[in-house]
C-alpha cells in the first residue's frame, strides 16, 4: 500500500468518526426531545447538544483534583473513537480487517476504564459507588451478551467483523437466522447504553450522577462527546451483528453509489435501534442494581443460551454453513 | 556449551550463592540479589541452544537445555532476580534465612526445568517444594501447614505417577517410555496432572494458595508468578512431551480435542469462573490477588487441555504474561504495605497521589490481568478464546469470557481502593516506595509493553517450543496474529490509539486546569462542608447479597469440616485407651481372631 493510499484511508476514517461523533450529539438531542414530548413536555431542540458541548469546551473555569482526574477526558475519547475505528459503519471497513470481534470487546473496555479511573479519582463518594455500580452492571448484560455473540461467532463461523457483514450479505441477515439471539441482544443493549430502567451508574436523584458528578467545564464537555461516540458505537454495534450493518448494495459492484446508499442504510437502522432504546427509557422507572443483576442472569441469558443452543443446532447437528 | 557447565551456571551458583549470602547477615539479601542475576543474565547467549545429555550414575539420569526449558527459565530466573532486587528494603528481619531459600527455591526450580528424567525431577521438585515451605514459615505455621498438606499430597500424586512408569519401563527417562498400555498412561498422566494441578491451583485443589499467598509479598511474587509455573511446565511435559499428541488422541477425541484432555480444559475454565467471584468481594488485597491467580491459571489449565497449537501457545503466552504481570501486582501490593503496613482495601485510599510511579506500575500490570490491548496479556487471552470458539466449545468460552469480565471488577477494586478515592489523614506523609522497589516492578513491566507491540517474537520462541513438541506451529508475523476464525494486528492498533490519543490531547489541553483539593466536592446542596468517606469498605455488597445463596457454600470450608471428621474420629479412638488391662487383653484377642480368620481366608 501506498503512502498516498494510507493518507486518502486516514482521512476517510477521520471522516466517518467525526461525523460518527455528530450522530452521536443529534441523537442525544432527538433523544431529549422525544422522550419530552412523550411526558408532554415541549423539550430543547435538537441541537441542543451541540450548543452544550460548545459551551463546556469553551469554559475558562476548569478545576481538576490531581493528575490521574486526567485520564478520564483522555481515555474516554480517544477509546471511543478507537473502538468506533474498528466498528464498520455502513459497509465502509475502516480498521475492522485488522482486528476481530474480541479485539474490538477489548477496545471497549479501554474508554469505560478510564472514565472509572478518572472519576474514581476524585475522591467523591458518589463517584466510588457509582462505578461500582456501572462495573456491576457491566457483568450483568455481558452475561446474555456474550452468549449471543458466542452464537453468532459460532454460526457464522468468524470472529471477524468484516467478514461477518459479507457472510450475512450472502446468506441472511442475523436477525433473520438467529432470532432469538436479537432478543437477548436488544436486552443486553438497553442496559450497555445504561438507558432506563438500567440508568443505575449515573441515577441523578440518588448519587448525583454517580462517576459524572466532579466533572465540569473542558472535562464534561469531552465526556459528552464520549457518551455521544458510545451511542454510536453500541447502536453500530446492534446492526452490525444482526442487520448485516445496513449494506444493502454490494460496494464491488456499484462502487461509491453504493458506499453512499450503504451508509443511509446504516443510519436509518441505528436510528431504529436507537428510538426503541428512548422510548423505553421514557416509560420506565429505575431498578436497583441488585434487581438489574438478577434480571440479566435470569430472562435474557436463558433467551441468549436458547439461542446459543439454536446456533449450536443449526450449525454443528444440520450443517448450516454461512 | 557442555551441559553440565550448564547445570553449573544455573543450579548450582544459586546454591552456592546460597550458602554465600547467609554469611553476609544484614546485606544477605543484596548479594543473592546478584548470584539470582548470574542466571537470569547468563540465559540470554543461551537461546536457540539444544544440548542434552544421559549422565549414567547406577540409573539414567538427563539434563537438558532445550527452548522450552530456556522459555520457562527466562520467566522464573528474571522473577527471581526482581524480586530479590525488591526485598532489599522490604525484609528487615532474618535476610540471610530468606536469601538463603529464596535461591534454594530457584536452584530447584531450574533443576526441575533442566530435567528430563523423574528422578532428578523429583529431586529437584521437592528442593523447589520444601524452601516454599519454610518461606511461608516465616510468616505463619498454620498457613504453612496448610501449604505443606497440600505440597505432601502433589508429591504423592507425583510420586504414583513415576511408579507406575517406572513398573513399566524400569528407567526414570522421559525419553524411554515404550511399551506403556493405554490404561498405564492414563493413569499416569492423571496422577502427574493432578499433582502438578496442586501447584497451579487448580479448583478444587486451590485451598492453599489464598493462605500461603499471605507471606512475605516478595516471595509470594516469586511463588505466585514463578513457581507455580512449574505446575504448568510440568503439565505440559506430562502432557505433550513424555505421552505426547498422539497417545493423548488415543483416548478419543472430540472436534479434534482429547477426551482426556477436554474435562482438565472445562475444569480450568471452571477454576477461572469460581476464582474470579471469590476474588471480587475479597478485602484482604493478598487474598484477592490470590483468587485471582487461581482464576487466570484457570485460563492456562484452559489451553493446557484443549492442546491445539492456538490453545497450547496461549496456554504458554498466558502462563508467560501471568508470571509478569501477578508478580507485578504482588510487588505493588507489597511496596504499598511496606509503606503503610497495612494490608485491607478498605482502610487505604488516595495513595496513588503519593506514590504515583507505583501506582503507573500497578495500573500498566492490571491492563494486562484485564486484558486491555495495549499490553501483551490481550494477546494470551485472545488466543485462548479463540481456540475454543473455533472449535465450538460451548461451555469453556462462555466461562472463560464471564470470568474476565468479572476480572474487570476486582481490578478496579485494587485500583479505586487503594490508589483513588480519598486520601486519608494517617496516610498524607506516605513516601514515594525506594528505588529498589521501583527498579524492580519497572523490570517486570518492560515485557507486558514489549511484546504487545511485537507480538511476533515471542510468538516465535512459543511456536519453537509446540513444534518441538510434534504440533503445527503458529501463525503469526512482526506484528499481527492469527487464528482459524479472526485476527488482530497491533501495529495498527498502537498508532491509531496514538493518534487518536493526541486528539483528545488537543482539545483537552485548549484550555487549562486549576487543581483544587480533594474534599472540595461537589455534596448535592448537603448541610456539611465536607464529607470523609472513602467509599471501599464492602464496595460490592449488592452484589454480595445477590450470590450470597452460592457464596455460602465453601470447598475450604467442606475440608476443613472433613478434617474435622477425622478429628472427631480418632478422638473416638482414643477413647479405647481405658487404661483397663482386661480391655486391652480383650482386643489382643480380637485382633488375633481377625488375623486368624483374614489369614485363613487368604490361604
Amino acid at each position: 500500500m501506498s503512502i498516498v493510499n494510507i493518507l486518502i484511508q486516514s482521512t476517510l476514517v477521520a471522516l466517518y468518526l467525526f461525523l460518527a461523533i455528530c450522530i452521536g450529539l443529534l441523537f442525544m438531542g432527538i433523544a431529549r426531545k422525544v422522550t419530552a414530548r412523550i411526558q408532554n413536555r415541549v423539550g430543547p431542540p435538537i441541537y441542543q447538544n451541540f450548543i452544550d458541548v460548545g459551551k463546556l469546551l469553551a469554559k475558562k473555569t476548569n478545576i481538576k483534583h490531581n493528575w490521574i482526574f486526567d485520564f478520564a477526558p483522555l481515555f474516554a475519547l480517544a477509546g471511543v473513537l478507537l473502538a468506533l475505528a474498528y466498528l464498520p459503519m455502513g459497509g465502509y471497513k475502516m480498521l475492522s480487517g485488522t482486528g476481530d470481534l474480541i479485539l474490538l470487546l477489548y477496545i471497549i473496555a479501554i474508554p469505560a476504564l478510564g472514565f472509572a479511573l478518572g472519576s474514581g479519582a476524585s475522591a467523591n463518594p458518589n463517584a466510588g459507588v457509582g462505578v461500582m455500580r456501572a462495573l456491576t452492571l457491566m457483568l450483568s448484560y455481558e452475561m446474555p451478551f456474550l452468549l449471543v455473540l458466542l452464537a453468532l461467532m459460532i454460526f457464522y463461523n468468524t470472529a471477524s467483523l468484516s467478514t461477518l457483514l459479507e457472510k450475512q450479505m450472502s446468506f441472511a441477515w442475523g436477525i433473520v437466522a438467529l432470532p432469538i439471539s436479537a432478543l437477548a441482544a436488544d436486552i443486553a443493549l438497553q442496559g450497555m447504553m445504561m438507558e432506563k430502567p438500567f440508568d443505575i451508574p449515573i441515577a441523578p436523584h440518588e448519587i448525583a450522577s454517580g462517576p459524572l458528578v466532579e466533572f465540569g467545564g473542558k472535562y464534561l464537555g469531552m465526556l459528552m462527546l464520549y457518551s455521544a461516540g458510545s451511542v454510536v458505537l453500541e447502536t453500530t454495534l446492534f446492526v452490525d451483528l444482526f442487520l448485516g450493518g445496513g449494506v444493502v448494495l454490494n460496494p464491488a459492484t456499484y462502487g461509491v453509489v453504493a458506499y453512499v446508499v450503504n451508509y443511509l442504510v446504516w443510519f436509518a437502522l441505528i436510528f431504529v435501534v436507537w428510538m426503541i432504546a428512548v422510548f423505553i427509557n421514557a416509560v420506565f422507572p429505575r431498578f436497583r442494581i441488585e434487581q438489574a443483576f438478577k434480571f440479566y442472569w435470569k430472562w435474557p441469558t436463558v433467551i441468549a443460551a436458547i439461542g446459543l443452543a439454536q446456533a449450536y443446532i443449526m450449525s454443528v447437528f444440520l450443517g448450516v454453513i454461512p | 556449551m557442555e551441559i553440565l557447565g550448564i547445570f553449573g551456571i544455573f543450579v548450582l551458583v544459586p546454591l552456592i550463592g546460597s550458602v554465600i549470602a547467609y554469611l553476609f547477615r544484614k546485606y544477605a539479601v543484596a548479594v543473592a540479589a546478584i548470584f539470582a542475576a548470574v542466571p537470569s543474565i547468563a540465559l540470554y547467549p543461551f537461546y536457540d541452544t539444544n544440548v542434552s545429555r544421559i549422565i549414567n550414575i547406577g540409573v539414567k539420569l538427563n539434563l537438558t537445555l532445550d527452548p522450552t526449558t530456556w522459555f520457562f527459565m527466562l520467566m522464573l530466573d528474571t522473577l527471581a532476580f526482581s524480586a530479590l532486587l525488591f526485598a532489599i528494603p522490604y525484609i528487615k528481619k532474618a535476610q540471610g534465612n530468606f536469601a538463603t531459600l529464596i535461591l534454594v527455591a530457584l536452584a530447584g526450580a531450574n533443576g526441575v526445568l533442566m530435567a528430563r528424567d523423574f528422578l532428578s525431577l523429583y529431586i529437584f521438585w521437592e528442593m523447589m517444594s520444601w524452601a516454599t515451605y519454610l518461606l511461608i514459615l516465616r510468616k505463619s505455621g498454620e498457613y504453612a501447614r496448610r501449604y505443606l498438606l497440600f505440597g505432601v499430597l502433589s508429591a504423592y500424586f507425583i510420586i504414583m505417577g513415576i511408579g507406575i512408569v517406572y513398573y513399566y519401563t524400569g528407567s526414570f527417562l522421559y525419553s524411554a517410555t515404550t511399551g506403556i498400555p493405554m490404561s498405564g498412561w492414563f493413569w499416569i498422566l492423571l496422577f502427574l496432572v493432578l499433582g502438578f494441578g496442586v501447584k497451579m491451583a487448580v479448583v478444587p485443589l486451590h485451598v492453599w494458595a489464598p493462605y500461603a499467598y499471605c507471606a512475605e509479598q516478595p516471595f509470594v511474587a516469586f511463588l505466585s508468578g514463578g513457581l507455580s509455573k512449574l505446575g504448568t511446565f510440568g503439565i505440559l511435559m506430562a502432557m505433550y512431551s513424555i505421552a505426547g499428541i498422539s497417545i493423548l488422541q488415543g483416548f478419543g477425541t472430540f472436534r479434534g480435542v482429547s477426551l482426556f484432555g477436554y474435562p482438565f480444559a472445562l475444569l480450568g475454565a471452571i477454576t477461572a469462573f469460581i476464582g474470579t467471584v471469590l476474588a471480587i468481594f475479597q478485602d484482604d488485597l493478598r487474598k484477592l490477588l490470590a483468587y485471582s491467580s487461581i482464576g487466570q491459571l484457570g485460563y492456562v489449565m484452559v489451553g493446557l487441555g484443549l492442546g491445539t497449537s492456538l490453545a497450547l501457545g496461549g496456554a504458554i503466552f498466558h502462563a508467560f504474561n501471568h508470571a509478569f504481570f501477578k508478580s507485578l501486582l504482588f510487588l505493588g501490593a507489597g511496596a504499598v504495605i511496606y509503606r503503610t503496613g497495612k494490608y485491607k482495601i478498605s482502610e487505604m485510599g488516595g495513595l496513588g497521589y503519593k506514590m504515583p510511579f507505583t501506582f503507573l506500575f500497578v495500573l500498566f500490570a492490571i491492563f494486562a490481568l484485564a486484558g486491555i490491548p495495549i499490553t501483551s496479556g490481550f494477546i494470551s487471552k485472545w488466543m485462548l478464546y479463540e481456540a475454543a470458539i473455533a472449535k465450538k466449545f460451548v461451555f469453556i468460552a462462555p466461562l472463560m469470557l464471564i470470568a474476565s469480565v468479572g476480572a474487570f471488577l476486582y481490578c478496579f477494586r485494587i485500583l479505586y481502593g487503594v490508589f483513588l478515592g480519598q486520601l486519608s489523614e494517617e496516610h498524607k506523609d506516605v513516601k514515594e516506595a525506594p528505588a529498589p522497589m521501583l527498579a524492580a516492578m519497572f523490570i517486570l513491566m518492560l515485557p507486558l509493553v514489549i511484546f504487545s507491540i511485537v507480538p511476533g517474537w515471542i510468538l516465535g520462541w512459543i511456536s519453537k517450543i509446540l513444534v518441538s513438541m510434534g504440533l503445527k506451529p503458529l501463525e503469526y508475523s512482526t506484528f499481527a496474529y492469527y487464528s482459524p476464525i479472526g485476527n488482530a494486528n497491533m501495529l495498527i492498533m498502537w498508532i491509531a490509539f496514538m493518534l487518536l490519543f493526541m486528539v483528545s490531547m488537543i482539545i483537552f489541553m485548549m484550555k487549562k486546569a486549576r487543581v483544587v483539593d480533594q474534599l472540595d466536592n461537589y455534596l448535592a446542596g448537603e448541610a456539611p462542608t465536607q464529607v470523609q468517606l472513602h467509599a471501599a469498605h464492602n464496595f460490592y455488597k449488592p452484589l454480595k447479597d445477590t450470590w450470597a445463596p452460592v457464596l455460602k457454600y465453601s470447598i475450604n470450608r467442606a475440608y476443613e469440616k472433613f478434617s474435622q471428621f477425622f478429628v472427631e474420629g480418632f478422638k473416638e479412638i482414643r477413647k479405647m485407651y481405658t487404661e483397663n488391662p482386661q480391655d486391652y487383653a480383650a482386643y489382643m484377642g480380637i485382633a488375633f481372631l481377625i488375623f486368624v480368620l483374614v489369614g485363613w481366608w487368604l490361604l
